[in-house]
């Protein structure tokens, strides 16, 4: 039902509790925060390792003022197996709208909704623990930013940034009990929703979806439909469920002019309806012509891709009783009575011919000229350029934001799309956080039989070596990884490398332990066929394994691929426990923008999507896999933003902090001022671990490159630094997807494509491959 | 359903039509004409028109209308197999879908003259 996932918000970002637990997972990692505060309160022992279940149910044991909503309830677990203790924190959630005028910030409120903190011993409560405990999260956390939401007061372009951002946790208290966070956007010209209505509506397996109110969608799309068409967007009606238009308008491609009668998009269960009316006279004729369809979406190689599905078409045609006779006779004198069908019904207004010649007889007629000549192209531009390309833009938009925006301090997430629904839209995505750790060595080691790896260097070699923390030893099927030298290993049973974050790794049970080449790899039968190529003889498992090396890190290792005499193995080490600062930022490129529409195909290029995999499909198919024809797009140069924003981050490294910010060799020693960057005169302000440098000429240099360097002090005078080489060139590029109006598009349709008239014959439902498209010298393109 | 287009306005919608006929076919249409009431009372049958339009001459002489000779001996040769190009189209689109037109002619009195 339209709007029942959204409870008519204009969009909803819902996120399971799972991936909020992640992200503050991660955010209490870090920075080596929590260990900071363990190490403050004699919990040293733990090595800063821990695990949280995070709740959105509401607790029972806890008093909690009238009127707290939002609340989440914290669960540490402290040291490697838990062993240590349990910390608690029950706060409240709100939306910030304080401290950015640019940003909603979703966050954690310690400071002012820290409602219970606990911390238990086994299960004796350990009294002045809990006061200390809610003194760091109050004073030294403050709030978890988790989820930043650009935001445009003043937008009037419900296409623009949102007007505002919201939030709710859904709090299911049913026997599912199917949590969430809600984000949820109100765009220009929409009004805020039914926030208590709200339910999950994140796919099993995914950890976040958008869903997008139809009635957004149609207020989006409505000028770009009617600027493809080349009309006032007055002349389309929408409402929460549809667009449609209300009047009739002219149509033109391929040389054809029509009369668009009717033209809606309606939201159904799992698929927008598209429904055309076209009309046209001629001499001999008056005819009208109907086709629906459905655009259905789904998420291809992580892209979100919109495909319609054309219904058989309908047509009227009235022609006067005598025509139909004296064209008859005439076709008899002319002895082509094919040519006479199409003269007595076309031939008189010189009708198109579309498709070109099968079999040897000429074809096409109203038929092949209006319908399939003009209206299937415009619904399949609606449905695979104008829909497909706004949501896509919509969500990447979305997407983008939430990746990295250094305007305000938050854990970055990507965004990984795995599905798509229509009821509303909604996407359904992986979300994953991003975590700024010090990495002490990453990469790809090949190592050879009987070979020795070190994890804290990624070095391989042989028993010389100094120190190792896995050997690859044996032969043939008995082959096996070994940890060495104290190295300690846990088997994850997980196979997705990037998905792995250190505090992941705290929590598993390391031992020595051998892992059997079976367990990495399964040998494919016939291994010694000669044409196999080698990387074809093993089927990897690509499981993950977490280890603790012999000199104390935490490292992740997968064997991505097996051969006879070695395999390549993936791995990441995380340093250990030290502080240390990561310096972060650049001048973005950024911005919020949706696809625009074009009337000229200057700089813009239509990427065919390849047809191999192309399978005729009678339409009564229920879901015929389609393919899609391609896609319009074009380079965007935009002016790179002339304001930097640096952000530093520091790890185990705790107490008051100062942080001294030198630029381009120029000591910044005030909270804002003014600098020199080469020739280039700028000014920066700086807050805490937040420089922000803004170039002041009118005419920028063709690039600019100069080092940032922030050294990060405490109160006992230790120091850490650490520079980054910032370059700033004036333009940026992006590939973004374009509207052309609908007359090129159909233009263009017929160009690249050909609609063919099949025989008479009945068709076989699939045929194969190399018999579906036609052969130069059997199609012709329409003139 | 918009009114037939009209290309001349000094002649009859008709005329113009069977303007490229012989000047014995034109007469012995207009003959016919005269029959334009009991053809169109025929053809307002959904299944007479779907004979009209593969068999013309066998559905006029089954209902009773009388066909001029010469007229009579054109259709008499028109192939009604070949009307089936009017009724179903079957077209192949490049998204790999087939569809199959279902088009439905209605025979009407053309554009009223005068």
């Amino acid at each position: 039902m339209p709007g029942n996932q959204t409870q008519r918000f204009d969009a909803v970002m819902e996120f399971t509790e799972q991936s909020v637990n992640d992200v503050i997972s991660t955010f209490f990692d870090s920075g080596g925060l929590l260990s900071s505060f363990l190490n403050a309160v004699g919990l040293g022992s733990a090595e800063g390792a821990f695990s949280l279940d995070m709740l959105f149910d509401r607790p029972s044991d806890v008093p909690l003022p009238g009127g707290a909503s939002n609340i989440i309830d914290l669960r540490f677990d402290i040291g490697a197996d838990g062993s240590l203790g349990q910390l608690r924190a029950v706060a409240g959630l709100h939306m910030n709208r304080a401290t950015s005028n640019d940003f909603d910030i979703a966050e954690v409120d310690f400071r002012n909704q820290l409602h219970f903190t606990g911390f238990t011993a086994g299960s004796i409560p350990i009294p002045l623990l809990p006061n200390l405990f809610a003194n760091f999260l109050r004073n030294q956390v403050g709030a978890i930013p988790l989820f930043p939401v650009p935001v445009k007061r003043t937008a009037t372009d419900p296409a623009d940034l949102p007007t505002q951002g919201d939030i709710r946790i859904i709090d299911d208290t049913s026997a599912a009990d199917r949590d969430a966070l809600a984000i949820m956007l109100t765009f220009a010209g929409g009004s805020v929703g039914n926030a208590a209505g709200l339910q999950h509506f994140i796919n099993p397996g995914d950890t976040g979806a958008i869903a997008i109110f139809f009635r957004w969608l149609a207020r989006i799309l409505r000028p770009r439909v009617a600027s493809a068409l080349q009309t006032d967007q007055a002349n389309f009606d929408i409402g929460d469920d549809f667009l449609r238009l209300n009047r009739t308008i002219q149509v033109s491609g391929g040389g054809e002019t029509a009369d668009l009668t009717k033209l809606e998009l309606r939201l159904r269960n799992g698929f927008i309806e598209l429904k055309g009316e076209i009309a046209k006279s001629g001499f001999c004729y008056d005819a009208t012509g109907k086709i629906a369809g459905r655009i259905r979406a789904e998420v291809v190689g992580g892209e979100l891709v919109f495909k319609a599905e054309i219904d058989n078409p309908d047509v009227d045609v009235d022609i006067p009783w005598y025509c139909w006779l004296g064209a008859a006779a005439i076709g008899v004198i002319a002895g082509g009575l094919v040519g006479v069908l199409v003269g007595a019904v076309v031939g008189a207004v010189g009708g198109a011919v579309v498709g070109g010649v099968v079999g040897g007889a000429v074809v096409g007629g109203i038929v092949g000229a209006i319908l399939i000549g003009i209206l299937v192209p415009v619904l399949l531009a609606i449905a695979e350029n104008v829909i497909e390309t706004t949501v896509e833009g919509i969500a990447g938009n979305l997407a983008d934001k939430l990746r990295q925006d250094l305007q305000v301090p938050a854990i970055g997430l990507n965004l990984i799309f795995q599905r798509v629904f229509i009821d509303d839209v909604a996407i359904n995505f992986d979300a994953r956080p991003i975590e700024k750790v010090p990495i002490r060595a990453s990469g790809v080691l090949e190592v050879r039989n009987g070979q020795l790896i070190d994890l804290d260097n990624g070095q391989v070699g042989s028993e010389s070596m100094g120190s190792a923390d896995l050997e690859w030893r044996g032969s043939g099927f008995g082959r096996q990884l070994r940890t060495r030298c104290g190295a300690r290993l846990a088997r994850t049973g997980l196979q997705d490398f990037a998905g792995i974050l250190r505090w992941k790794l705290y929590p598993f049970h390391y031992a020595d332990a051998t892992v059997p080449l079976h367990e990495l790899a399964i040998p494919l039968p016939f291994p010694d066929l000669p044409f196999l190529p080698e990387s074809q003889k093993y089927l990897e498992t690509r499981l993950v394994y977490a280890l603790k090396t012999a000199e104390g890190r935490y490292s992740v290792v997968q064997v991505s691929e097996v051969f006879d005499d070695r395999i390549r193995l993936r791995y990441k080490t995380y340093e250990k426990p030290m502080p240390s600062v990561q310096l972060s930022g650049e001048f973005a490129c950024d911005g919020w923008q949706l696809p625009e529409v074009v009337a000229d195909l200057e700089n813009i290029r239509f990427e065919a999507t390849p047809r191999t995999n192309l399978r005729f499909q009678p339409s009564k198919v229920a879901h015929p896999a389609l393919a899609r024809l391609g896609r319009w797009r074009r380079t965007v140069i935009r002016q790179t933003s002339r304001t930097g924003h640096f952000r530093a981050a520091v790890e185990n490294f705790s107490g008051t902090l100062r942080y001294h910010w030198h630029v381009a060799g120029t000591d910044l020693l005030k909270k804002q001022g003014t600098l020199d960057i080469g020739s280039q005169k700028a000014t920066y302000q700086i807050d805490q671990d937040h420089l922000i440098l803004t170039l002041q000429a009118q005419k920028l240099p063709r690039a600019l490159e100069f080092l940032v360097k922030v050294t990060v002090n405490d109160q006992a005078g230790n120091a850490i630094s650490a520079s980054k080489c910032v370059k700033f060139a004036p333009f940026c590029k992006s590939e973004v997807g374009v509207i052309p109006v609908f007359d090129l598009q159909v233009d263009t349709f017929h160009q690249r494509f050909s609609v063919v008239r099949l025989p008479l014959a009945t068709l076989e439902p699939t045929v194969e491959p190399t018999a579906q498209q036609p052969s130069k010298t059997a199609s012709r393109k329409r003139k | 359903m918009a009114k037939t287009k009209s290309q001349k306005s000094g002649q009859s919608h008709f005329d113009q039509s069977i303007a490229q006929l012989s000047p014995s076919l034109q007469r012995e249409m207009r003959e016919l004409r005269k029959q334009e009431a009991k053809i169109l009372k025929l053809l307002s049958d959904s299944h007479k028109a779907e004979q009209y339009l593969s068999h013309p001459l066998q559905l006029l002489q089954a209902g009773g209308i009388q066909v001029p000779t010469l007229l009579k001996r054109r259709l008499q040769q028109f192939d009604p197999n070949l009307a089936q190009h009017l009724s179903r189209q079957t077209y192949a689109l490049p998204n790999g879908q087939t569809v199959t037109a279902r088009i439905r002619v209605r025979f009407t009195q053309g554009p009223r003259e005068g």
